[in-house]
């Protein structure tokens, strides 16, 4: 079913995912230092999903901070622009309003972190979960394990993540071809509301990364960040 | 003696006896003694002259005994014009016809007697020709009576014949008109007017709910009289000041009563007039009171919040699922998303270019304002906020924020306490004492979650008190209460931390809900009554007739004012006295027809709490009309007390036999003039005579 990544940009796929690695190998250790510096306290804040089971967590760098500066430039959310890292296990989970994940492989938690993150987002909080190829297989399963009593549901066309600042009128933005089909939202509703938002078949968070890393057209560019604000907005309005 | 002409006796005396003396010179040569006698005799004619021309005359009184005056006084107030009479002809003409008319009672009377005949109606006046002119809109029988003994003690009247139907629209009772006419002579009154029923339809009240919320439906019944249609049905129409309008049918009961009922759906918040009119009925004379109005307060259908914030935010969607679990309230919730933009979320989402475009803005109970800049808010937004609260309609909450500083100032201005700059610290907050008006419960409070900021409030204004502080003592939750303003300043935007927070509990859950319910709840609480509600007795009124207002006052004003505008023009101003808890009354005398405004002005502690603005009107019509039928026991009390008798207008013809025969004694002068007449010619003839013949005797003719 799934098929071979097309190779994008100049450098060839396997060079640029090389780089990326050894870049945010450093991630890990550079995570904790930024949390031990930043109060949480004040305006909003954004932070990626340091999951467990072996998948990159760190993958496209680039993307999500540039989403917050895209989001603070086109909206009036006052959002932190530099996203900071937590586990999902972590007490510091609660101090930002809403939490990414992302990746092309494993993903898994532990009993705590699922009860965690089970806390969190039933308490105001949200997480968006980008399958950046891969990862679909690893993360439905523990989606199961997290919320046992509900089951990800395909969240139509006329749901308010999808028109609350930009319109979709057809859905989640194609970015990136991973598998055949249509790109795919789902979500898990927690007293009507959308706590976890999985966007499956598409790769927002490729679009989301500069130019040159992937190397794709600006108008899908565009239409992945505008699908990013549209998250952010929900999230800090539901 | 009567003055005599005497310059002309003088001048005919000297010239007499300037004759007498050329006469005697002529008669130089007779004796002494005859020429004496002669000017004796030429004298006395020259007195006699003298005493012609002077005409001098003696008065004498005598006394004689005749029949005294008889005084006639005539009703001729409005209600003379009723058509009640024999012939279906007016009072009026009926008067005429069977007393001043050539040949009629009033010229029988006078055969033999004299006659003083007068008009009254509030005053008693002489009646100079014989025709009964309109006399006006009220009958004070009480000064005519006055006004009768005067005459009739001027005149020595024998007997007073009062015509008139009785009916003293001054109010006087008959025992008190009865006292009146005990100085009077015998009084004939003839009770002018038939005891049948004038045609007349009454509109006698409207019975109506003083407030109804928008979209209910308003019933008005209407209480009809009319007494010439037992059983009868009564139309009408009704209209509101609002557009609706329609018919309403009365069935009238076998004594002439009865309701009509009719409802309309309350139209947009606001105060309207419902006004009822009875079609008239054929013949009906006094039409005005078959129309009455009433005033209805439409208030909100519904509790709306309008909540605005000025940036999507953890607290906005925290406070967003709270305001979601009440049922009873409707929430309108717009986020200002982009610099120019706002959408509003609830409750259908769409794109606004103004806040002021919310659903249901301009009707709000309340509004909630999340850190808010001045340029978020146009000016109608800022201005429609700002009246509304001002005016006590709506209630206001503002929350903290790095922008809620600069909230525009006419919002600022109806805050408890300026809010100030947004520092992001960690904040504790201390156990609230619990208590009116939230009533929050302390138990929940203690060792919450940090909040993540707040801001710094100003100095609180008048009615104004700190609800919650922080620990180190800051004030965070400040409330307003006045006269008007209900207002909140939350000065932090980080109560979702008690939520969304490691530290958070199901304690702390219930705190948040315990505060945000509360507060919304006090936000939403239906207000007290306006600082002052008019209400008037009849918002139509007769001329002359005085109208009570009440005006119903929110508790803490201490006075209220009630003027009476045409225009701009304060006709009259009055205090409304107490008349109970809550209640305040006056008494706005007659004025002349036409439109006026009734403005009812509070004050709280030496400060304009609020006014309240009423319209009326003055009709032009008749007292006379109110009583058509003719009030015998006022004419018989008359009657009584002087000795007279009640006359029926049937019995008419034969007063003249009831009236007294008895004379009175009357002193009269009699003139006698010595100087006139037939024997002072005799006097001269005589005297020129002897002159003649003792010339004769003595030889000299």
């Amino acid at each position: 079913m799934t098929k071979a990544r097309p190779a994008v940009g100049f450098l060839p796929h396997g060079i640029v995912r090389a780089l990326c690695s050894v870049l945010l190998a450093a991630i890990p250790w550079l995570g904790p230092l930024a949390a031990a510096t930043t109060p949480a306290l004040g305006g909003v804040k954004a932070a990626r999903l340091k999951y467990g089971g072996g998948g990159d967590w760190y993958v496209n760098p680039t993307g999500l901070p540039r989403l917050l500066a895209e989001v603070r430039q086109r909206t009036t959310v006052d959002i932190e622009a530099q996203p900071e890292t937590v586990e999902p296990g972590s007490p510091r989970l609660f101090d930002y309003a809403l939490v990414f994940a992302t990746g092309h492989g494993r993903i898994a938690f532990t009993p705590g972190e699922r009860e965690n993150l089970r806390r969190y987002l039933t308490s105001g909080g949200f997480l968006h979960v980008d399958d950046n190829y891969g990862m679909d297989e690893f993360f439905r399963p523990e989606v199961k394990k997290l919320f046992p009593d509900r089951g990800l549901v395909e969240l139509s066309h006329s749901h308010p993540i999808y028109h609350c600042f930009y319109d979709f009128g057809g859905g989640l933005p194609k970015i990136h071809e991973h598998h055949g089909g249509p790109p795919r939202g789902y979500g898990i509703l927690h007293e009507g509301r959308v706590v976890l938002f999985y966007s499956y078949n598409t790769d927002l968070n490729d679009g989301w990364e500069a130019p040159e890393v992937h190397n794709d057209p600006p108008e899908l560019r565009e239409l992945a960040l505008r699908m990013g604000v549209n998250i952010v907005t929900y999230a800090l309005t539901h | 003696m009567a003055a005599p002409k005497l310059l002309w006796a003088a001048c005919l005396l000297l010239l007499g006896a300037g004759l007498v003396w050329a006469s005697l010179r002529r008669l130089a040569g007779i004796i002494r003694r005859r020429r004496g006698l002669l000017a004796a005799l030429r004298m006395g004619v020259v007195l006699c002259a003298a005493l012609l021309a002077a005409g001098p005359a003696w008065l004498v009184w005598q006394t004689a005994r005749e029949p005294g005056p008889l005084l006639v006084a005539l009703d001729c107030s409005d209600s003379m014009d009723l058509p009640d009479m024999p012939g279906a002809t007016t009072r009026r003409e009926a008067m005429s016809g069977s007393l001043l008319a050539p040949g009629a009672l009033l010229d029988r009377l006078a055969a033999d007697r004299r006659v003083e005949v007068y008009r009254f109606a509030d005053l008693l006046l002489p009646l100079a020709a014989r025709q009964l002119p309109r006399g006006g809109s009220t009958t004070d029988l009480s000064v005519a009576l006055q006004q009768l003994q005067v005459e009739a003690a001027r005149s020595h009247a024998a007997a007073v014949l009062l015509v008139s139907d009785g009916v003293d629209t001054e109010g006087m009772t008959p025992p008190y008109v009865g006292r009146l006419a005990r100085g009077l002579p015998p009084v004939f009154a003839v009770a002018v007017g038939g005891c049948q029923v004038m045609p007349n339809r009454k509109l006698l009240g409207l019975r109506t709910p003083r407030q109804v919320r928008a979209g209910e439906s308003v019933s008005v019944a209407a209480l009809v009289s009319s007494a010439t249609e037992p059983a009868g049905r009564v139309a009408g129409q009704w209209r509101t000041s609002a557009g609706p309008t329609g018919a309403l049918t009365a069935l009238l009961g076998s004594e002439g009563m009865g309701r009509a009922q009719f409802a309309f759906v309350a139209p947009k918040p606001g105060r309207h007039r419902v006004l009822v009119r009875l079609d008239a009925l054929a013949g009906e004379i006094s039409r005005e009171d078959n129309a009455q109005a009433v005033m209805v307060d439409v208030v909100p259908g519904e509790r709306r919040l309008v909540y605005l914030d000025g940036s999507p935010r953890p607290e906005l969607a925290a406070l967003r699922r709270l305001l979601g679990r009440l049922q009873e309230v409707k929430v309108s919730l717009a986020v200002r998303k982009a610099a120019a933009t706002w959408w509003q979320e609830l409750p259908e989402p769409r794109k606004l270019s103004d806040a002021a475009g919310v659903e249901g803005f301009d009707e709000a109970a309340a509004y909630v304002l999340g850190d808010l800049s001045a340029e978020a808010l146009t000016a109608r937004a800022r201005g429609t906020i700002a009246r509304r609260v001002g005016a006590g309609d709506a209630a206001l909450l503002a929350l903290g924020g790095p922008r809620a500083s600069d909230l525009p100032d006419e919002v600022q201005q109806l805050l408890p306490a300026p809010i100030g700059s947004h520092q992001a610290r960690a904040v504790f907050i201390a156990a609230p004492a619990g208590g009116p008006p939230l009533d929050l419960d302390a138990a929940l409070w203690q060792g919450l979650p940090a909040l993540a900021a707040v801001n710094g409030l100003g100095s609180l204004r008048a009615g104004s008190r700190i609800v919650l502080r922080s620990t180190d003592g800051g004030p965070l939750l400040c409330l307003r209460e006045d006269a008007l303003v209900r207002s909140a300043v939350l000065a932090t935007d980080t109560t979702y931390r008690w939520l969304l927070s490691s530290a958070a509990s199901d304690r702390s859950r219930a705190a948040h809900g315990d505060l945000w319910l509360k507060l919304v709840a006090w936000l939403l609480a239906p207000r007290p009554p306006r600082a002052v509600t008019l209400f008037a007795d009849r918002l139509t009124a007769l001329a002359g007739d005085p109208i009570m207002v009440t005006a119903e006052v929110r508790q803490g004003v201490d006075a209220v004012r009630l003027d009476l505008l045409q225009g701009e023009e304060v006709l009259g101003s009055w205090p409304m006295e107490g008349a109970g808890p809550g209640r305040r009354r006056a008494r706005v005398p007659s004025f002349s027809p036409g439109r006026y405004l009734l403005r009812a002005q509070a004050t709280s502690a030496g400060r304009r709490a609020g006014e309240d603005r009423l319209e009326i009107e003055v009709a032009a019509t008749s007292r006379e009309w109110r009583w058509p039928s003719p009030e015998l026991p006022m004419l018989r009390a008359i009657a009584e007390a002087t000795g007279g008798r009640l006359v029926e207008w049937e019995e008419l013809r034969q007063v003249a036999q009831w009236l007294p025969g008895e004379e009175r004694s009357v002193s009269k002068p009699r003139r006698l003039d010595p100087a006139r007449g037939l024997g002072m010619g005799l006097v001269v003839l005589a005297l020129l005579a002897s002159d003649w013949l003792l010339r004769r005797r003595w030889g000299m003719v």
